[in-house]
């Protein structure tokens, strides 16, 4: 449906501007009809009091176009639109040809009506109306029908007319405003009321916003920066011509100056004109380059910040993705084992007929099941730290759990005579978990005590450094040391286990590394064999 | 099969262990096995006894997981000294791991016959016993 092309162009703003304006136009023009039937006489009040009221003519085709405008922007009454555009071309022409003079019954009979012609003749020279006011309206009425049609070239021409009738009632109001006596010699704009023609003006300006892409609307109505400027400038750039021009009228009529004198000041003026215009501009388009720098930045800000959660995310994922790998393998290594053993055992079981063997067997069994049952346990304590939000943060000082994990070993202290010292006066505590914290330190305890050097007294030493607004922690020793080269990547792996000891279940690690990473840290570890080892946790 | 064989089996798995045994005397308690518990145990049996035929074993059973020198790093060790080494011991690599990479790696390598995953059970200690001495 053609009407829904304007309902979209048109936005609503502009929309409710236009509707209140064909509603002012409407009611000044039934006024001054009213004017005429009760002969009121407020004309004199006005500005341009030497004018014509607005003609009966011009008032009742002001107010069917003002209606015919509301009905294309709303999209109704598609046919009334159209044989009202039609009627009001018919009007226009039976009046050119009146005026022509064609004398014809008809036209006589049409248009002579005593009670109007009475009315008229009492107050004005000539009832009909000019040449300028039928050719407005004829075009205007003949820009409706192209409005409406869907042919584009129709569209354009209507826009295009529409301009046309916008630039005669300019020049019908620049001529009217001064105030030539009108002659009946002068039809074109003799009957024109300056008020009618201002209201025409504003019509046809209306009626070629409902087109918003098509003619001079597109350069005026738009959010651009073309828009902006030639919305801004056009105001100032009219204001101008019109003041000069009154002004020359001015100078003309009191003879002040002689005319090549006033030549030479309107030139002046108007070259101080252009110099404000082109200030005006410059203002203007260096606000909207500012607003649009401003703009751009804003959008650069945004992109880093989004740039940089996005590589935050891809990390965490990155690293829950490698914790799953690595979940997997473990699965699949540590459960393997001990289920292909009773596999092999309960085959053997069957197979078996001394009952001395089959109860080694058992024992065999309850082995193996027990080793299962420690590894799913511990595995599990992995998972959990791993996946625990309740990860609660506390005010810790390392010394004290630093003292409690030395306590809790203090029989196996003693009887390796290990020396245990600390340093924690660069960094006294942390916000940490209590749970972790305590169960990463007596790990790394145990771990040192463990795999301490057989040949030479251990000495464990723990000490924590603020580097990089960070916490660090270090544990150190003087023991049985590893080869990192061998053992490097499986040195946090679970169940991995480098040297010969009766307790070396190879989980400490893995659990310590699951601790620190599960809140956010890292674990390094430097080693020389038969030297010593140093851990260094940065929480 | 009449010959008697020295079998060497190289696992940390105490379990392991002890079926390994139990089931190569079941299918011929002639045979022997000597057990090590992890490679460098094993590595260093062997590089001791290179010139002894008599006390290098025919077969081994060698794990990959293992602490201190796993399967792989037996393996170097032993494709190093192999050629000091009097005897041609045939290696099977024995483990609970179906990882094809695994698998791959040990086809690459030509000291190992072949690539077993656990559980092994008699029949396919019988059929490898029996293959060996064809």
């Amino acid at each position: 449906m053609n009407l829904m092309k304007f309902h979209l162009l048109m936005n609503l703003q502009n929309r409710k501007k236009l509707e209140i304006l064909s509603a002012i136009i409407v009611l000044i023009s039934i006024i001054s009809f009213l004017g005429y039937l009760f002969k009121f006489s407020f004309y004199s009040i006005l500005p341009y009091p030497w004018s014509l009221p607005i003609q009966i003519n011009s008032s009742i085709n002001l107010v069917l176009f003002c209606i015919l405008l509301h009905f294309i922007v709303n999209k109704k009454n598609n046919l009334f639109i159209k044989y009202c555009s039609i009627l009001i071309i018919v009007n226009g022409l039976l009046n050119l040809l009146y005026i022509i003079h064609l004398n014809s019954g008809i036209l006589n009979s049409i248009f002579a009506n005593p009670i109007l012609d009475g009315v008229l003749i009492g107050r004005y020279t000539n009832g009909r109306p000019c040449v300028a006011s039928i050719l407005s309206f004829t075009l205007m009425g003949f820009s409706f029908l192209g409005i409406r049609s869907k042919n584009k070239i129709f569209n354009q021409i209507a826009q295009a007319t529409l301009h046309l009738v916008t630039l005669i009632s300019i020049l019908t109001i620049l001529g009217l405003s001064d105030h030539i006596p009108s002659l009946d010699q002068l039809y074109f704009f003799s009957n024109f009321s300056i008020y009618g023609a201002f209201m025409l003006m504003l019509l046809s300006i209306m009626a070629a916003a409902v087109q918003p892409n098509l003619g001079f609307a597109a350069t005026f109505i738009g959010s651009k920066i073309g828009h902006e400027i030639s919305r801004s400038l056009f105001p100032k750039i009219l204001f101008s011509v019109l003041i000069v021009g009154y002004l020359k009228i001015l100078i003309a009529r009191s003879a002040l100056i002689n005319e090549a004198s006033a030549n030479a000041l309107l030139q002046t003026s108007y070259i101080l004109i252009a110099l404000f215009i082109i200030y005006f501009t410059k203002e203007s388009l260096n606000k909207i380059d500012d607003k649009r720098k401003e703009a751009e930045s804003k959008i650069v800000l945004a992109n880093n910040s989004l740039e940089k959660r996005i590589m935050e995310r891809t990390n965490h994922l990155t690293q829950q993705n490698k914790q799953l790998e690595e979940f997997a393998y473990v699965v699949s290594h540590n459960f393997r084992a001990p289920v292909s053993n009773l596999q092999s055992l309960i085959d053997i079981y069957k197979e078996e007929k001394d009952i001395k063997i089959k109860d080694l067997l058992l024992d065999k069994f309850e082995i193996t099941i027990n080793n299962l049952d420690t590894t799913l346990n511990d595995l599990l304590n992995g998972i959990s730290v791993k996946n625990d939000s309740k990860k609660e943060k506390q005010h810790l000082l390392f010394n004290s759990s630093f003292l409690t994990a030395v306590e809790s070993f203090q029989g196996d202290i003693i009887k390796s005579g290990a020396l245990i010292t600390s340093d924690f006066s660069k960094a006294l505590g942390i916000e940490y978990s209590a749970l972790y914290l305590e169960s990463i330190i007596q790990n790394l305890l145990s771990n040192a005590l463990k795999y301490s050097s057989p040949l030479r007294t251990a000495k464990i030493h723990f000490e924590s450094h603020i580097i990089n607004d960070e916490v660090v922690l270090t544990v150190s020793d003087n023991g049985l040391g590893i080869d990192l080269e061998e053992h490097g990547k499986d040195i946090f792996g679970f169940n991995k286990v480098f040297h010969k000891h009766p307790d070396a279940k190879g989980v400490g690690l893995f659990l310590v590394k699951a601790q620190v990473e599960g809140m956010g840290g890292t674990i390094s570890v430097e080693s020389k064999v038969d030297a010593g080892t140093k851990f260094k946790i940065i929480f | 099969m009449d010959k008697k064989l020295l079998i060497a089996i190289v696992d940390d798995d105490l379990i392991f262990q002890f079926i390994a045994e139990r089931l190569i005397e079941s299918i011929n308690s002639e045979h022997q096995t000597i057990i090590f518990s992890d490679g460098k145990e094993a590595i260093d049996f062997i590089d001791s006894n290179r010139n002894e035929i008599d006390t290098l074993p025919d077969i081994i059973f060698l794990d990959i997981n293992m602490p201190v020198m796993n399967g792989w790093q037996f393996l170097n060790k032993y494709i190093e000294i192999k050629s000091k080494i009097e005897k041609e011991i045939t290696i099977y690599i024995v483990s609970s791991s179906k990882n094809p990479d695994d698998f791959i790696k040990a086809e690459n390598i030509n000291e190992v016959t072949d690539y077993i995953v656990k559980p092994i059970n008699r029949e396919k200690y019988t059929s490898i016993l029996d293959s060996f001495c064809k």
